[in-house]
């Protein structure tokens, strides 16, 4: 039996965590080393010729080591309002451990940072960034939050936090700090000082309908996901500008993110007539029995993953109807759409990366990631697409402030900025009071060759 | 009148999913006297070693159904070492404690094994899951399409059920396993090596937990938590059987998969069929009262 | 007797003293783990009652904090009711429940409790915290949102008077725990403890199972419910994760880790649990010589605990604070015993 000695005892422990660690930690490195960035790339086909955007990555590649990204411990990293010295420090939170991962929002902004610090930083101060995880939970973002104030950072850009975000935007500007991007959730466009960078989910709703009349949708099921909290007024919007466009859709679904299978979901899709939970107008139509391309189209508001199950559920139930949705295009969820995406549309408030491979801002974009975080660079999806024009946002104000940079300042600056070409949206313009800058979304389709735009800017 | 039918196909897929999860169980209890919580993590462990292993070797030259294969046999293998690695440095020091305690041992390996898949395996990659047969090979039943990924559950549910039903009454080594869990004290006095039948109950279970969430896996999310989050219903079907009988196990699976899916033509709800489940715990644990754990716990 | 509650007391306004100024120098952030430490820590000692004092093994320990918060959430936010009011109701509704999930353990021990409350916890989680049905609890998806309140005459909130929150949160720990060693050692105390070591035998002494566990299994609820019912106000609003089934199993690892019969483990156990993660996300990333960038997340402690536990349970089955227990007895012994020792003198 085990000795019960205290040496012994304790010497087993050690034995065992060391176990664990060098296990855990192997694996890890295997993984790692086992990672290809562009490679997969090159392999999937979908993404071309990006080899020789790296080149392209702001200021000159490798000396990007002296970038410091850590969080710095104690008390007032920032000094005085974030900003101290030779440095500048900024902060976001993310839902990284949980069902949700948003660490690829947090790099796609570090890796911005550390572009730019490599070039000089802004006005010679280097940017420090400082993170949380907020775990896919309301109060831990606000523990979140609380730690970015304690951090006395400067301003919190592209923080991603589908559960938390909505809440924790009034706490931080009740502290003096301006809050740059974020998903698109209400509370960002009802605050002086949020500065969001993309369209209001809220839109999307009445979007999505005005879309499904531009492609002429004759009678469409839905399915929004239901548990996030904001969800209901999209939801309500999209129902009720479908009743009002004159289009009447036979069920609406409610899923959870994180349910695993959707065969149920597909049959009352195809069968059923539930209405919405949360206010909207109830399914006006009803397939005749025998109608088989009845209903015409699915109208999904989901996140990239869930998207997959449904199509795969589709799939299996040998269904093929067009699919009308928003941000679909997921580099590594897009490998295993494979055969199911036959008539899939999706409406985006940035420029595709898919077919403007020669954007600008797309191959710095897409260059600058994969060469900070190349192992995040599959993951990047629309919402990398707003954390990236965060930082440039960001960027371009605190630049603009000059040299006596502080929150005041920022908030000044930002306020300033009329015009501002992120070169793959509509040009953003501030001001003083709520910001509501980018009301638009372009149309992209994809029938089994990959993602191309079918329009311009449609503003609403 | 259709959605009752299509709902019943449904509900039987799902069935079948309880029921090879909690055979897993019932064997590890039959065997080794623990109630392992942690089935269902060490089965998505195993599960992603195997995801790991075809991830890797998946290329475009070699055949699909080659690279699966051996990703499977690579996650059963490694599923025989989890057993064995849990057996040596866990299971085996604690064969004479109360169950409660063993019991509570495998929520420490659930929440090790689980953080440390989350480590390993990030979330913000989606996953795959290794289809066994192609998604594709469906034919429709009441509207609703059967999948040959599900006729494999439930033959294999069936199938393993009566296999080591079998097993362990008529061979030799499963009566030994089975002296090992009622008492190791008189078994070893009868000869029986106690040590070694141990390990080849852990790493038996740990096997039947990989096989299941291999095949389990394309229809719940592939992720860190959903296999683990299995095992309240696996725990309901398996008490449906008493802890005791494999093939009632079985039975027990599928009636809990009707069970949960019926309500959910009346009530749209994610989180009902947990009530579900729970009703059914209760329901089973203080009408039937397995005698099986009674004897055992305090 | 009294010498001894006396001195109970006494260690106990201690204790305070001395915890209640240490989070003072640190920020916002550390102040809000200090609180939520205590709030933790009622749920162990909730544990700690329910199965180190009456030996009933319970998986849904978070559940019940989980309810007390969002009801006194709902009572706050729909009635517009005094915060310690709405504390004071929403412990009542955690006993409730508590009675409730004690029902069926009348009939049930061990592993087969053990279940149920697994079953519970679940429930809770993803049905009752999630589901439209129970919107008038949780407040929706987004919950509910808890500005500033005034608690026995303090100004309390989550943002700039978290020190308020944790003096008091201290305070009430301090007199719940020295009430729970005064239980110990009463006369009810005694009874709980017999229905631990053998029920069989306690029913046979006249101890009314039914009535005990019961009581137990409410009060248990209820002391969980006590610092549940201040998470609203301490964290700004409250949600399902933090009450999650996966944190209903750390309690219960945490517990048995730091020793389930003895209520300082308790309060050692919260800190663990409330700081350590939080000391992790903060210290635990940065880049080493450099180059190699390291990054001790959550998960890291959730494996450390797992592994702990397994650990424990094979060596030292008393916990932490049991074997700390275990061997300052011994030592005191050892020490007794030198100083009687005659003193041999060698002509």
């Amino acid at each position: 039996m085990v000795s019960r000695g205290l040496r012994e005892r304790v010497a087993v422990s050690l034995l065992g965590a060391a176990v664990v660690v060098a296990a855990v930690l192997g694996v890890m490195t295997v993984r790692a080393l086992g990672q290809p960035g562009s490679a997969l790339v090159a392999q999937q086909g979908q993404v071309a010729g990006l080899q020789g955007g790296s080149a392209q990555a702001a200021g000159t590649p490798g000396a990007a080591a002296g970038a410091t990204t850590a969080g710095r411990p104690g008390g007032s990293a920032g000094g005085s309002q974030g900003v101290g010295g030779g440095s500048i420090t900024i902060g976001g939170f993310f839902d990284i451990t949980g069902p949700i991962d948003s660490s690829v929002e947090r790099d796609t902004v570090r890796s911005y940072m550390q572009a730019i610090n490599a070039s000089g930083g802004i006005n010679g101060r280097q940017v420090t960034y400082v993170w949380c995880d907020s775990k896919y939970d309301a109060s831990a973002a606000h523990a979140c939050a609380q730690y970015l104030i304690a951090q006395n950072v400067l301003a919190v850009v592209g923080l991603t936090a589908p559960l938390g975000e909505n809440n924790e935007i009034r706490t931080l500007t009740d502290a003096g700090i301006p809050v740059i991007g974020g998903l698109g959730t209400p509370a960002e466009y009802a605050d002086p000082m949020s500065f969001p960078v993309s369209t209001s989910f809220t839109r999307y709703g009445t979007a999505l309908a005005d879309e499904a009349k531009a492609l002429g949708v004759h009678h469409p099921a839905v399915v929004v996901l239901a548990d996030v909290p904001w969800v209901h007024p999209v939801e309500a919007n999209l129902l009720n500008r479908l009743a009002a466009d004159g289009i009447g859709y036979t069920d609406v679904e409610e899923v959870s993110a994180t349910q695993p299978n959707y065969t149920a979901t597909v049959f009352n899709l195809q069968h059923a007539h539930h209405g919405p939970s949360g206010g909207g107008a109830g399914p006006n139509y009803t397939c005749s029995p025998g109608a088989t391309s009845c209903p015409d189209y699915v109208i999904a508001a989901l996140d990239p993953f869930s998207y997959h199950r449904l199509f795969d559920a589709m799939e299996a139930a040998n269904w093929y109807p067009g699919v009308l949705g928003t941000g679909l295009d997921k580099f590594n969820v897009q490998r295993s759409y494979d055969g199911e995406l036959r008539n899939a549309h999706s409406l985006v408030p940035f420029l595709s990366p898919y077919d403007h491979q020669g954007n600008a801002t797309v191959r710095q974009y897409l260059g600058t990631v994969d060469h900070f975080y190349p192992g995040q660079f599959q993951a990047l999806d629309i919402y990398t697409q707003h954390a990236w024009t965060a930082a440039m946002v960001f960027a371009a104000a605190a630049k603009n402030a000059g040299p006596s940079l502080n929150r005041q300042s920022l908030i000044q600056a930002l306020d300033g900025l009329q015009g501002f070409q992120t070169g793959w949206s509509v040009p953003l313009s501030y001001g003083p009071g709520d910001h509501d800058p980018n009301r638009c979304f372009t149309f992209t389709a994809d029938s089994g060759g990959g993602w191309h735009t079918t329009s311009g800017w449609v503003c609403s | 009148m259709t959605a009752f039918a299509a709902y019943t196909i449904i509900g039987l897929s799902l069935g079948g999913i309880f029921s090879l999860a909690a055979l897993g169980i019932v064997l590890i209890y039959r065997t080794t006297g623990v109630v392992n919580f942690a089935h269902g993590a060490m089965g998505m462990f195993s599960t992603f070693v195997a995801w790991q292993v075809f991830y890797g070797i998946s290329h475009p030259f070699w055949p699909a159904w080659l690279a699966t294969a051996v990703a499977v046999v690579a996650g059963l293998l490694f599923a025989a070492a989890l057993g064995l690695f849990l057996d040596t440095a866990v299971f085996r020091w604690v064969r004479s404690r109360e169950p409660v305690v063993k019991a509570v041992i495998t929520i420490g390996v659930l929440l090790a094994l689980q953080s440390m898949a989350s480590l390993i395996w990030k979330n913000n990659q989606y996953h795959l899951p290794i289809y066994i047969a192609p998604q594709t090979w469906t034919f429709m039943l009441a509207g609703v399409p059967v999948g040959a990924n599900s006729l494999l559950i439930i033959g294999v549910s069936i199938g393993l059920a009566f296999g080591l039903a079998a097993f362990l009454r008529h061979t030799a080594f499963g009566r030994s396993m089975r002296a090992v869990s009622d008492s190791p004290a008189s078994a070893s006095l009868w000869g029986v090596p106690v040590g070694r039948v141990g390990a080849v109950s852990w790493m038996l279970g740990s096997l039947i937990a990989a096989l299941a969430g291999i095949l389990i896996t394309p229809f719940i999310n592939f992720d860190t938590t959903s296999l683990t989050l299995l095992i309240v219903d696996a725990l309901a079907a398996a008490l449906i059987g008493g802890m005791v009988s494999l093939p009632l196990t079985v039975l027990g699976g599928f009636a809990l998969g009707l069970l949960e899916t019926y309500p959910t033509i009346w009530v749209q709800s994610l989180g009902f069929p947990r009530l579900v489940a729970l009703v059914v715990i209760i329901a089973v644990l203080i009408v039937r009262n397995p005698r099986a754990l009674a004897v055992s716990s305090r | 007797m009294t010498w001894r509650a006396g001195g109970r007391a006494a260690i106990a306004l201690v204790a305070f003293a001395v915890l209640a100024r240490l989070p003072a120098g640190l920020d916002v952030g550390f102040q809000f783990d200090a609180a939520l430490a205590v709030i933790w820590g009622f749920a162990l000692l909730s544990l700690v009652l329910l199965t180190g004092y009456v030996g009933q093994i319970s998986l849904c320990q978070a559940t019940f904090s989980g309810v007390a918060g969002y009801a006194a959430g709902m009572l706050v936010s729909t009635f517009h009711m005094d915060y310690l009011a709405a504390v004071g109701l929403a412990m009542l509704a955690s006993f409730a429940l508590g009675v409730a999930v004690g029902l069926p353990a009348l009939r049930l021990r061990g592993i087969t409790l053990a279940i149920v409350t697994l079953g519970i916890a679940l429930v809770f989680d993803k049905y009752v915290f999630q589901d439209h049905a129970f919107e008038w609890l949780t407040g929706g998806s987004g919950g509910w949102r808890v500005g500033s309140a005034s608690v026995f005459g303090v100004q309390v909130d989550s943002s700039k008077h978290l020190m308020a929150a944790y003096t008091i949160l201290l305070a009430l720990f301090c007199l719940v725990a020295l009430l729970m060693v005064n239980l110990h050692e009463s006369g009810a105390g005694r009874r709980f403890r017999a229905i631990r070591d053998s029920e069989v035998a306690a029913a046979t002494m006249g101890v009314d199972l039914t009535r005990y566990k019961l009581l137990a299994f409410g009060l248990s609820a209820g002391v969980a419910g006590l610092g549940g019912a201040f998470y609203p106000l301490v964290a700004g609003s409250v949600s399902p994760q933090p009450f999650w089934l996966f944190t209903s199993l750390q309690l219960a690892a945490i517990a048995v880790l730091m020793g389930v019969r003895y209520v300082p483990a308790a309060a050692l156990g919260g800190v663990f649990m409330a700081f350590v993660p939080d000391v992790l996300t903060r210290f635990g990333h940065g880049t080493l010589f450099g180059r190699i960038q390291y990054d001790i997340s959550y998960d890291w402690f959730q494996v450390a605990v797992g592994v702990l536990l397994i650990a424990q349970l094979i060596l030292l089955p008393d916990g932490v604070w049991g074997d700390v227990r275990t061997r300052a007895a011994r030592l005191r012994a050892s020490i007794r015993k030198q100083s009687r020792a005659p003193q041999v003198k060698v002509a």
